[in-house]
C-alpha cells in the first residue's frame, strides 16, 4: 500500500496535484481574501479560455510543432462573429438563429487558418513555428484591416450568456471546457489520429515508412487545433463582450507555458490531457493569487517567462 | 580569364539571391512607376535604408543564430534593455559616442549569453527559450522602468549634422554587414557556425566546442541587436520601450529571404542585404502609395509566409536530389 502510494507521487500528474496544493496554502496565508467565493467564482470563469487555447496548442505540440498563430486566428474569429452579430441584430433584440450562423462562422475560420497552417507545414515543409508565427502576422493583418483598430462590442444577451452566465451553478465556460477536454481524450484514445500524432512526435521518419500518411494528418492535426481556437474564441469574445485585433496576446507565452508544465514535451511525443487540466488550474491560482497581492503586470509576464524556463528544464531533466 | 567569370555568372545565375536581385529590381521599377519617380530619387533611398538600419544591423545577428541552425526571438527584448541601459549611463554618467556603444554592446552580449548558456543546458527548441527570456527581459525592463521615455541626451550625442545623421545609420549598418561576412565566410569560426548548422552531432564529434560556439553565436545576436538599438536612439533621439519590440518578424523575414535555411547550415550576407532592401522597399512603397498603414501587417505577412514557403521548397527539393 505505501509503496504504491509512493509511486502513484512519483508520476507526473501528483507532482503537479502537489504544487497546486502548496500553492493554494501559501496563497492563502499571504492574502486571506484568496479562499473567497468570489475568487473561486472568478477563477471558474477565467479558466476555461485559458484552458481551451491550450487544447489547441496541444496536439501540435505532441507531433513536434506548435500554433503559434492561435491567438491572432482567434481574434478573427471573435471580430467576424461580432460584426455578424452587430449588423445583423438590432441593439437590445436577440435572433437565436444568428447568434449560431455567427458561432459556426468563427469556428469555420479558424478551421480554415488551421487548414492553411496545415498546408505551409505539411506541403510547403516549413517547420511549424516559424510557419505558425507567419500566419500569425498575415493574419493579425487581416484584423486590423477588418477592424482598423476599433473595437468591436455589443452583442446580444443570448451570445452574452455563453461568457457569464451558469446552468445549474456552473459557470457555462467551465462546462464548455470540460466537454473540449473529454472531446480532446476522445481525439486521443479512440480515434486513429490519437496513436498516430504520439508515433509521429517520437519518430517522424518511422511514421512515414510505417505506411501513415502524414501530410494527410498533419492537416487534421492543425484543423483540429482551429477547431479548439475557434471554441476559445467564442468563450473569449463573449467574456470581454467585444472583439478586436490586439486582444488576449499575453495568453500565448502562457499556453505554451501551461503545455510543457503540463508535461507536454516541446520536442513532441508526449502529453496527457489530465496533466493540462492540473497544469492550466496551477496557473490560473498563480494568475490570480497574483493579481490579489497586487503584483505589476509586467513583473507577472517576466515571472511567466521564468516558469517556462524552470518547467523547460524539468522536462530536460525528464528525458535524461 | 573570361570563362571563368562566365562561370562565375552562370552559377550566380541559379542562386537564390540572383531571384531575389531580379524581384527587387522588379520592385524598384514598379514602385518608381507608380510613384511618378518620386521613389527614385537618391534622397528617398537614403531615407529608407537610414529607416530600416537599426533593424538591418540586427538582421546580421539573427543571420548569424539561423546559419548555425538555431533562432533568436528575443533579440528586440534584449535590443530595448541595451537601449534603455545606454540611455541611463549617457544621461547620468555622461561619456562619449564610444562609450554609448560600447554600455549598449556589453548589455548586449551578457543576455546573448545567458540565452546561450539555457538553449544549451535545457536541451528544449531555442526559440521557445528565446520566447521566454524575451519575455524575462521585457518584463523586467517595464516593471523597473514603468515604460517611462528617455529624451534629452547629451549635446554630443543629440547635435549632428544632416550629413552624420544620414552616414552614420548607413556607415555601421555597412560595417555590420561586412564584418558579418567576412567572419562568416574567412574566419575559422564561421566555418564552423556553418558546420554546426549543418550538422550538429557531426560538428561535435568534430571536436567543435558546442557551448563555446553557441555562446559566441548568441552573444553576437545580442551584440548586433544593442548596436542596432544605440543606432535607432541616435536617429529618433529617444528611447521608448515599446518601439523595437514586435518587428522580430520583420528581421526574420528579411533573413528568411535573402536565401537562409530555416534549418540552418545554408546563408549569406548579400542575400540577406537583398532582403532587407526587399523588405525596406515594401514598407516605404506602401506609404508612398498612400495605403493605409493597416494594411502593413497584411503584406508583411504575406511577404514572409510567401518567402519561408520558397525557401524551404527550395531546401527540400535539394536534398531529395542529393538522394537520388
Amino acid at each position: 500500500m505505501k509503496s504504491r502510494v509512493f509511486q502513484k507521487l512519483q508520476t507526473e500528474n501528483a507532482f503537479l496535484l502537489l504544487m497546486l496544493l502548496i500553492l493554494v496554502v501559501t496563497i492563502s496565508f499571504m492574502q486571506s481574501d484568496f479562499l473567497k467565493l468570489g475568487t473561486l467564482q472568478s477563477i471558474a470563469f477565467q479558466l476555461p479560455e485559458l484552458g481551451l487555447l491550450t487544447l489547441s496548442m496541444m496536439i501540435p505540440m505532441v507531433t513536434g510543432g506548435i500554433n503559434l498563430s492561435c491567438i491572432a486566428s482567434a481574434n478573427l474569429s471573435g471580430i467576424l462573429m461580432a460584426i455578424i452579430m452587430t449588423t445583423f441584430i438590432a441593439e437590445g433584440q436577440d435572433n437565436f438563429a444568428i447568434v449560431l450562423i455567427a458561432i459556426v462562422t468563427g469556428i469555420l475560420v479558424s478551421v480554415f487558418v488551421g487548414l492553411a497552417n496545415g498546408v505551409v507545414i505539411a506541403y510547403f515543409k516549413v517547420p511549424a513555428i516559424l510557419a505558425t508565427l507567419g500566419m500569425q502576422m498575415l493574419i493579425n493583418g487581416v484584423c486590423l484591416v477588418i477592424t482598423k483598430g476599433r473595437i468591436i462590442s455589443g452583442y446580444p444577451d443570448s451570445f452574452s450568456s455563453i461568457g457569464s452566465g451558469s446552468t445549474a451553478g456552473l459557470p457555462v465556460p467551465l462546462i464548455i471546457f470540460t466537454i473540449g477536454a473529454l472531446l480532446m481524450v476522445f481525439i486521443i484514445k479512440k480515434m486513429p489520429i490519437g496513436s498516430q500524432i504520439y508515433m509521429y512526435g517520437s519518430n517522424a521518419t518511422a511514421t512515414e515508412f510505417s505506411g501513415v500518411n502524414t501530410k494527410a494528418m498533419i492537416l487534421k492535426v492543425y484543423a483540429i487545433s482551429g477547431f479548439f481556437v475557434g471554441i476559445a474564441s467564442i468563450v473569449l469574445t463573449s467574456r470581454f463582450n467585444s472583439a478586436s485585433a490586439g486582444y488576449a496576446e499575453s495568453y500565448l507565452l502562457i499556453a505554451v507555458l501551461i503545455a510543457v508544465l503540463g508535461g507536454i514535451s516541446p520536442n513532441g511525443g508526449t502529453g496527457k490531457v489530465s496533466g493540462l487540466v492540473l497544469s492550466v488550474v496551477i496557473l490560473q491560482v498563480v494568475s490570480s493569487g497574483l493579481n490579489l497581492l497586487r503584483i505589476s503586470q509586467h513583473l507577472t509576464t517576466a515571472l511567466w517567462g521564468i516558469i517556462l524556463i524552470l518547467a523547460v528544464a524539468v522536462c530536460a531533466r525528464r528525458n535524461n | 580569364m573570361l570563362s571563368t567569370m562566365q562561370n562565375k555568372m552562370k552559377s550566380f545565375s541559379r542562386t537564390h539571391e540572383f531571384y531575389l536581385l531580379l524581384i527587387n529590381i522588379l520592385f524598384i521599377i514598379i514602385l518608381s512607376i507608380f510613384t511618378k519617380g518620386s521613389f527614385l530619387t537618391f534622397e528617398n533611398f537614403a531615407d529608407m535604408l537610414v529607416g530600416y538600419a537599426p533593424l538591418g544591423i540586427m538582421s546580421a545577428g539573427v543571420l548569424v543564430v539561423l546559419i548555425s541552425g538555431g533562432i533568436d526571438i528575443s533579440f528586440t527584448a534584449v535590443a530595448t534593455v541595451a537601449q534603455y541601459i545606454m540611455a541611463l549611463f549617457i544621461l547620468n554618467i555622461g561619456g562619449n559616442i564610444f562609450t554609448a556603444f560600447a554600455v549598449a554592446a556589453a548589455a548586449g552580449i551578457v543576455l546573448g549569453c545567458i540565452n546561450a548558456v539555457l538553449v544549451h543546458y535545457l536541451k528544449a527548441p531555442a526559440i521557445i527559450i528565446t520566447i521566454a527570456t524575451m519575455n524575462v527581459f521585457y518584463g523586467i525592463l517595464m516593471w523597473l522602468s514603468s515604460g517611462k521615455w528617455l529624451y534629452n541626451f547629451p549635446k554630443w550625442f543629440s547635435d549632428k549634422t544632416p550629413f552624420a545623421s544620414t552616414a552614420v545609420p548607413l556607415a555601421i549598418l555597412f560595417f555590420a554587414m561586412l564584418i558579418t561576412g567576412i567572419m562568416l565566410r574567412y574566419t575559422n569560426t564561421g566555418r564552423k557556425i556553418f558546420a554546426i548548422g549543418g550538422n550538429m552531432e557531426a560538428a561535435k564529434r568534430t571536436g567543435i566546442n558546442i557551448l563555446k560556439m553557441q555562446l559566441f553565436i548568441y552573444a553576437y545576436v545580442g551584440f548586433m541587436a544593442a548596436i542596432g538599438a544605440t543606432v535607432q536612439t541616435y536617429i529618433v533621439q529617444n528611447v521608448a520601450p515599446n518601439s523595437l519590440i514586435g518587428n522580430e518578424m520583420q528581421v526574420l523575414a528579411m533573413v528568411v529571404l535573402g536565401g537562409t535555411s530555416l534549418v540552418g547550415g545554408k546563408g549569406t550576407v548579400h542575400g540577406t542585404v537583398l532582403g532587407l532592401i526587399l523588405v525596406a522597399m515594401i514598407g516605404n512603397g506602401l506609404v508612398l502609395l498612400g495605403v493605409s498603414s493597416y494594411w502593413y501587417n497584411f503584406f508583411m505577412g504575406i511577404v514572409i509566409l510567401l518567402s519561408f514557403c520558397f525557401t524551404a521548397l527550395r531546401t527540400s527539393k535539394k536534398a531529395k536530389g542529393g538522394q537520388l
